[in-house]
């Protein structure tokens, strides 16, 4: 039961759950990201992710990591889907766990956020009459700085 | 030979995804190696995004001032766009 994937298969998202569900911990949040037909007035028909997998596997963990030092004792999985996805699917899901809901909250915005900074995966906007692969959203990008900077 | 990746658009734009190589100096850098590449792919599309992209060296995003040797794994990695 690996914490951190990478698959071309529709995502459950009890499945990514249950592998942070623990006794001692009383608040989980499963974060969904599903693809969405509009971005600024263009309507997108179909969206395909493509990825750099052992890298993108290891910022994950690295993420992970990263949270547990943020908020100690948070278990995270995160899993990502890759290939041809259709409109309303699941692209991501971030399961956290924590003994306590408001490290939860935090925890999760954060693995999102990193996520989308650093984790070496894109997406192709597919658009009745062309495509884009899309790039990071956050300004200047640079992976190798924290979230805050 | 050293392995060189490339994905999304910058993959899209060269047409190739994987290329060796060779360790031309033993202090070739991956700046030597971005400058490789934007000779063999001088399209504006290329190098717009390659200009774009951060480096990794085997799986570890890394600065254009990094060494490489023998048997390393380099890729340039657009802006990404997961989620």
């Amino acid at each position: 039961m690996e914490r951190y994937h990478i698959t071309y298969e529709k995502i459950s998202v009890e499945e990514v759950t249950n592998k942070i569900i623990h006794a001692n911990h009383g608040a989980s949040i499963s974060f969904i990201g599903t693809t969405r037909e509009f971005t600024h007035g263009q309507k997108t028909v179909l969206l395909e992710y493509e990825a750099y997998v052992p890298m993108a596997l290891k910022t994950l963990e690295q993420i992970g990591n990263e949270m547990n030092e943020k908020w100690p004792g948070v278990l995270t999985a995160i899993t990502h889907r890759l290939g041809k996805v259709d409109i309303g699917e699941i692209s991501v899901v971030i399961a956290v766990s924590s003994p306590h809901r408001n490290d939860c909250y935090e925890a999760s915005r954060y693995a999102i956020e990193r996520l989308k900074q650093i984790v070496p995966i894109w997406k192709k906007e597919i658009w009745e009459d062309g495509s884009e692969w899309k790039g990071h959203q956050l300004g200047p990008w640079n992976p190798t700085t924290p979230l805050d900077s | 030979m050293i392995k060189i990746l490339l994905f999304a658009g910058l993959a899209d734009a060269a047409g190739i995804r994987e290329l060796n190589m060779e360790l031309t100096n033993p202090n070739m850098t991956v700046e030597n190696i971005k400058q490789s590449l934007k000779e063999k792919y001088p399209s504006s599309a290329f190098i717009d995004v390659l200009d774009k992209s951060f480096a990794s060296k085997n799986q570890e995003y890394v600065d254009l001032n990094t060494v490489v040797s023998k048997h390393d794994e380099v890729a340039f990695i657009p802006p990404v766009s997961g989620g």
